[in-house]
């Protein structure tokens, strides 16, 4: 039975990416990584919506208190994690007042987040890794659901890389391409006033990691983790084992918060953005995905192609070869045309012509035209077609899988949809053209005097 | 990995294109076959030797004798290190092998081939 959550999740993820183009896998992933607890790092240039979307990922979450900070080298402790208590400091106690700070806030924007220093790095790491901040002698629970943190590059500081490991997905975020330009500008300068769906509570959201707990990983999805981990090293791309441990979880929230008992190959679209450890890297485990897992890749079938080009010769060929030697048709038309000179004479001249024309035409005998038949055959029934099946089979059971998805981006589906629909159109082109081959190959003329003088068999005497 | 569309057609990657045509629509033998020992063919008379009796093109009937032949003739020797003759001699077999059918059904396929 779908859960309350995941039948609000369409309407939150809708309301999450209005207006903003081109950010239907950042959207998903945010939310997607808030939901398992994880944080996101976002990638790319300034001016791209990426505090926007922090922004409107704290009020997809109800009593998540939203905190925002750019970062620089000269960035405090203070501005934080909140001032020192100068009571407390009284007392000889040393304690932030951390109340409207990151230490008490749900959702939180990080914007440039490795100019940090430091201490600041440390302060986090914990806050990141644990949830918990040490605020003078003691340690305190914090109520973060996720940060999102955002850079315009990935650190090459080697003392950045632990930091930069806490962001499981890491996903990279350029400006609006030159066909979504003109949407851009069209915008509405303020922002639609569309009714919010309810939130997600804190208790839904402590219930979603024991359903998570219980999803399935079946033998198929296992499978493909193992053979990335093979493509992965191939590609000089090394991951943790926690990364590995957290990338699971990962798949099993997604299949929970769908309200599916299993994890399936579709939700492995996430892999990119939890094993690449560069945004460069991301289109290429991306592609991994759309070929190895779905195989789903648009296909051109460029031999299957010079197949079909071979016998479109080979029957041109065929059509125009002449009568083999011992034919006199040759000459027979060319007295019809210096014997039908007269306009008068050009009806019956074209007749004639024409029926010598065929006379001239080389005559093939029922073996041969047999084998041509069977060759094209196997080309077309024996190849094009059960391909043509196999790949329309697969399209089927792709729309199928993609129903009622949430969390793969509609342009990753839309993208997928297509592929496939590139390659049932190629194939469907090819076995038109194997079609008009055949028949071509049907309608060459038959030598009908070759079955006809079939020797009778000899009795061999001893 | 992605759907298979294009085996065993795939093999003419291997092969030169002036022997395309010929290893494609010869009708004897099977195509997987053909395609692959077209390649075997090739490299043999490059090197200037027959290639394995088992590279007959998936119609052992019917390469035998051609293959005697060329041997008699010593073409492999004549083709060694002179790709365009090999190819040439690949061409001529695979349009002897394609001719078969065409001498049926007025001779039996035994005297076709030996035809």
């Amino acid at each position: 039975m779908t859960s309350p959550l995941a039948a609000r999740l369409p309407a939150l993820v809708a309301h999450l990416e209005t207006d903003l183009l081109e950010r239907g896998a950042a959207v998903r992933l945010g939310l997607l990584a808030a939901l398992a607890g994880e944080h996101v790092l976002l990638i790319g240039p300034p001016g791209t919506a990426k505090s926007e979307l922090a922004r409107r990922l704290h009020r997809a979450f109800a009593d998540a208190r939203y905190f925002e900070r750019l970062l620089t080298r000269f960035s405090t402790p203070e501005e934080l994690f909140g001032p020192l208590s100068l009571k407390a400091l009284e007392d000889d106690r040393y304690e932030r007042l951390t109340e409207g700070y990151l230490p008490t806030a749900g959702v939180a924007f990080l914007d440039e987040v490795f100019k940090a220093n430091s201490a600041i790095l440390n302060a986090l790491l914990t806050l990141l890794n644990e949830r918990e901040f040490d605020n003078g002698a003691g340690r305190t629970r914090t109520p973060l659901i996720s940060v999102v943190a955002a850079s315009n590059e990935v650190p090459v500081d080697e003392s950045l890389h632990a930091f930069y490991d806490r962001f499981l997905l890491r996903v990279p975020v350029q400006p609006v391409s030159d066909a979504a330009f003109g949407a851009l500008l069209a915008l509405p300068a303020l922002p639609c006033g569309g009714a919010e769906p309810a939130p997600i509570a804190r208790a839904e959201l402590a219930a979603l990691g024991p359903a998570a707990a219980r999803v399935a990983l079946p033998e198929d999805v296992l499978g493909h983790l193992h053979a990335l981990r093979g493509w992965l090293a191939g590609q000089s791309i090394a991951v943790s084992d926690r990364r590995w441990r957290q990338l699971v979880a990962l798949l099993r929230v997604a299949a929970a918060s769908e309200g599916r008992a299993a994890a399936d190959a579709l939700d492995l679209w996430l892999v990119p953005y939890v094993v690449a450890h560069e945004p460069a890297q991301v289109p290429a485990v991306a592609q991994w995905f759309v070929e190895s897992v779905l195989q789903a890749a648009p296909q051109d079938a460029p031999w299957l192609s010079r197949a079909v080009e071979a016998f479109e010769a080979q029957l041109q060929v065929e059509q125009s070869a002449p009568a083999e030697d011992g034919d006199d048709t040759a000459g027979k038309l060319a007295l019809a045309r210096s014997v039908g000179g007269a306009s008068e004479g050009n009806a019956m001249l074209r007749i004639v012509s024409e029926t010598l024309e065929a006379q001239s035409r080389r005559r093939w005998s029922p073996v041969h035209l047999a084998a041509r038949l069977a060759q094209v055959d196997e080309v077309l029934q024996g190849k094009a077609r059960p391909a043509r099946d196999a790949v329309s089979a697969r399209a089927v059971a792709l729309a199928r899988a993609l129903e009622g998805r949430v969390w793969l981006p509609p342009e990753l589906a839309a993208r997928l949809r297509a592929n496939l629909a590139h390659t049932l159109g190629v194939l469907d082109g090819l076995l038109a053209r194997l079609a008009a081959v055949r028949a071509g190959f049907a309608a060459l003329p038959e030598d009908a005097s070759l079955a006809a003088e079939v020797p009778a068999p000899v009795a061999l005497s001893a | 990995m992605t759907l298979d569309l294009d085996a065993p057609y795939h093999r003419l990657d291997a092969l030169p294109r002036t022997v395309w045509l010929p290893a494609l629509i010869a009708s004897a033998g099977s195509t997987a076959a053909r395609l692959a020992d077209t390649r075997r063919w090739l490299d043999a008379l490059h090197a200037g030797t027959l290639p394995p009796t088992d590279a007959d093109f998936g119609d052992a009937a019917a390469s035998a004798p051609l293959r005697a032949a060329v041997g008699e003739l010593g073409l492999p020797a004549t083709c060694r290190g002179v790709p365009a003759l090999a190819e040439q001699v690949l061409r001529t077999l695979l349009w002897h092998l394609d001719r078969i059918v065409d001498h049926q059904p007025r001779l039996d396929r035994a005297a076709a081939i030996g035809r």
